[in-house]
């Protein structure tokens, strides 16, 4: 052995019992005969002991629901993309058609946004034609945002001058919980179909379709392309199982 | 791959957020940034080796994050909700008294480490890596985890008043 006194990262690995084997017996005669070093093995000794009883219970801590729920979403996520099916199946037996028209969906924003705006705070629209409106931001009234946070698919309730019907759900590429829905205006013969992202526990419109229903009440299809767009914009893979959608909604 | 990589992301939370904790000094921002690590290492998992440690490679992931983005808007000054453990009431006799207040001289004084070497200590000392594993998780030769290392602990033991005798 060339040194005449163990460093102190020595003590340390002697302590640790981290220190190559073939400087072993060296170190731990001379701390045997040498109770300075003695001391600061113990020393160091105590100090990952304690730094361990201080930091270690914090594993005992349940991990946050939020934490937990958003890990879980995107395990989801990866699985179903992983899965390669990349599909939103909005209603059972109904396979739609993706059309992908982002120039028509562009188009159409500015004049709308208003009008299908308008739609979930009470007033009417007449105008029977598609129309799309991206409202990312606009928060979703109480009401609507109780039954996005509580109901299962296949939900459908009159509430007031509407009948809601929640559609599917999904998550999309940023983990947030998105669920598609449909209002009938019982007054009018109109339907407005939408996407609301939960994300910091709010829910926000992404997007609304209005158009007049067809005679299932369901929105006609060839009015629902742009939803399709936004969902795969917003990298919304498959949609939940009935089991996936309890777990995410609880 | 997908499922073991989902059961062993999950089971693995609780250990990452105890790390992020201490890196952060704060449940809030931890539980950001082991959200944010999460979603890096789904989209990087191909580069996760089958048959290596799955938690020293996700213990790596959370530390570049933390390092990489989080800790630009760390607040200065030290955080105070580290050290709430739910049963901090239910102290009984004065050998519980002393011990709980000793293990709160020794958070406090691991949280005013610096960054390199509060890593390094929770790494070892909590985590239970070897310094060579540390070394390889966080890119750096052995001999300057071990240095790093023994400075932090050196500090820890002139900060709360350790010494040798006190040894258990």
């Amino acid at each position: 052995m060339t040194y005449k006194r163990p460093t102190d990262e020595d003590l340390m690995a002697f302590a640790d019992g981290l220190l190559p084997a073939e400087l072993l017996i060296e170190v731990a005669r001379m701390v045997e005969a040498d109770p300075a070093l003695e001391e600061k093995v113990k020393a160091f000794r105590t100090s990952r002991q304690l730094v361990g009883d201080a930091f270690k219970p914090l594993v005992d801590e349940k991990v946050p629901t939020a934490l937990e729920d958003a890990v879980q979403n995107m395990l989801r996520k990866d699985i179903a993309e992983q899965d390669n099916i990349v599909a939103f199946k909005l209603r059972a037996g109904t396979q739609r058609t993706r059309i992908f028209q982002p120039v028509a969906l562009a188009a159409s924003l500015a004049a709308v946004v208003a009008g299908v705006g308008g739609y979930l705070t009470g007033s009417s629209q007449t105008d029977t034609s598609p129309q799309f409106a991206l409202v990312t931001g606009q928060t979703v009234p109480d009401q609507l945002s109780q039954t996005l946070s509580k109901e299962l698919t296949g939900f459908e309730a009159e509430t007031g001058s509407e009948r809601v019907r929640i559609i599917a759900t999904a998550i999309a590429q940023d983990g947030a919980v998105c669920r598609e829905f449909e209002l009938d205006s019982l007054a009018s013969s109109e339907t407005l179909a939408g996407i609301a992202c939960r994300r910091a526990n709010e829910w926000r419109l992404e997007i609304t379709v209005a158009a007049a229903a067809s005679s299932g009440g369901f929105a006609p299809a060839s009015s629902l392309s742009a939803l399709d767009s936004y969902l795969e914009a917003i990298g919304a893979g498959e949609p939940l199982t009935p089991e996936q959608e309890k777990q995410t909604l609880r | 791959m997908n499922d073991i990589f989902a059961t062993e992301l999950v089971a693995l939370l609780p250990r990452l957020r105890r790390f992020a904790i201490s890196l952060t000094g704060s449940r809030q921002k931890a539980d950001d940034l082991v959200q944010t690590a999460c979603a890096k290492a789904l989209s990087a998992k191909n580069s996760y080796t089958a048959g290596t440690r799955f938690d020293a490679w996700m213990f790596r992931i959370v530390r570049n994050s933390w390092i990489d983005g989080l800790r630009r808007v760390k607040i200065e000054g030290p955080e105070t909700d580290i050290s709430d453990h739910e049963d901090a009431a239910k102290t009984d006799g004065e050998a519980a008294v002393v011990a709980k207040l000793t293990l709160a001289k020794v958070m406090e004084a691991v949280s005013q480490l610096p960054d390199d070497q509060r890593e390094i200590i929770i790494l070892v000392c909590v985590e239970e890596f070897t310094y060579a594993e540390v070394a390889k998780m966080l890119d750096i030769p052995i001999g300057t985890v071990m240095s790093r290392l023994a400075r932090a602990r050196n500090k820890v033991i002139v900060m709360t008043g350790i010494d040798g005798k006190a040894a258990r």
